[in-house]
């Protein structure tokens, strides 16, 4: 026959035993030995205690945005790992100085270009002025020449405004 | 379809959703969320004892799910797999935000409790929440957890050895230690007689 536990090997098993988790001859000796021993039914007692004390822990219940909001954070977790991925990185490194250059080659070219337009047009005004010059022969309005067409002009309207 | 789930075991159950979800079915990561959220949050926020934090952190939990459902290869249960996330979020949690906690004892004695401790240990079952909860907080995370998910999720010895990756007999250990050590904290109230 068995000897009969005693009180240290079963305390250490009384946790276990009040779970459900001692089955078989083992329990039979820790239910053989409690019935006996006033220790061990008191150490029993007050660990069957602490159990009941926690069932008042309640349960919380779950907010009904918990999905939609995990949803979102999935979303939003998507879109950072995609774009957070080596290949983007990468991309993201390349990408700030060859926009800062593109910039500066722009600003450069279309400067380059605008300067060049305004040349074109003033060679083109001083090219007309000379045409002008070649035709009337008057190269400014300075030139008028006392008698003629556009000095009688002249004269003409500015009697008329008195 | 409800009633053919009767005749499905639970943990077959998640496996046909898991591979739906392997298949790229929101619906069916969506159900999934649904049979495990009210656990998930419970034991987190039995861990860390804070609604807020926890409703995060199982967030967390089920985004871990949804990206690494493909490495979970149906050699335990899903569950298993899916408490296993949870504890590590858990003990995770508690290792970045290592937070001073001040033994229950410690306060006792300076008489620094807040306000709903110092009611006289009225048992008001509030007041008697608060000080649980406050004295699970104390316990080390490997405790604590043992403790939570034998004691609110019902797991079974084995379960939670398989879940924490330990033997069998470092769980019963654990939570015979766990319970041992919220007797003594609770002693002085038991001698009050308030318990």
């Amino acid at each position: 026959m068995k000897e009969r536990m005693k009180c240290p090997q079963v305390k250490k098993r009384l946790t276990a035993f009040l779970d459900n988790e001692v089955r078989g001859l083992e329990r039979l000796n820790i239910s053989e030995h409690l019935m006996s021993c006033v220790s061990c039914q008191k150490e029993l007692e007050e660990l069957s205690q602490i159990s009941g004390l926690l069932d008042l822990m309640a349960e919380v219940a779950v907010s009904p945005y918990f999905m939609t909001r995990l949803k979102q954070r999935i979303a939003e977790g998507e879109a950072k790992r995609i774009f957070g991925l080596p290949s983007f990185k990468w991309l993201r490194r390349v990408m700030v100085p060859v926009g800062i250059t593109a910039l500066f080659a722009i600003s450069v070219l279309g400067g380059n270009y605008l300067g060049h337009r305004l040349n074109q047009r003033a060679v083109k005004v001083a090219e007309m002025n000379e045409e002008v010059a070649n035709l009337t022969g008057i190269t400014s309005f300075e030139d008028f020449s006392e008698g003629s067409l556009v000095d009688a002009y002249g004269g003409l309207l500015s009697e008329g405004g008195k | 379809m409800a009633a053919m789930k009767n005749f499905v075991e639970k943990d077959d159950q998640d496996l046909i959703l898991v591979k739906r979800i392997t298949a790229g079915d929101e619906q069916a990561f969506e159900e999934l969320v649904r049979r495990y959220q009210h656990s998930v949050l419970n034991i987190i926020n039995r861990y860390i004892g804070n609604y807020n934090e926890a409703e995060d952190i199982a967030q967390e939990v089920f985004i871990k799910v949804w990206r690494k459902i493909r490495s979970f290869k149906g050699k335990s249960k899903f569950s298993t797999w899916l408490y296993r996330i949870v504890v590590n979020q858990c003990i995770d949690y508690k290792r970045k935000n290592k937070e001073e906690l001040v033994s229950l004892d410690k306060r006792l004695a300076e008489g620094n409790l807040p306000l709903s401790l110092t009611v006289e240990f009225d048992c008001a079952k509030e007041t008697m929440r608060e000080i649980l909860r406050k004295v699970i907080q104390e316990l080390p995370a490997n405790q604590r957890i043992a403790l939570i998910l034998s004691k609110f999720e019902g797991r079974s010895y084995q379960a939670i050895a398989e879940i924490m990756g330990i033997s069998l007999s470092a769980v019963e250990s654990l939570i015979h230690r766990a319970k041992n050590s919220l007797k003594d904290k609770l002693r002085p109230l038991r001698e009050k007689g308030k318990i």
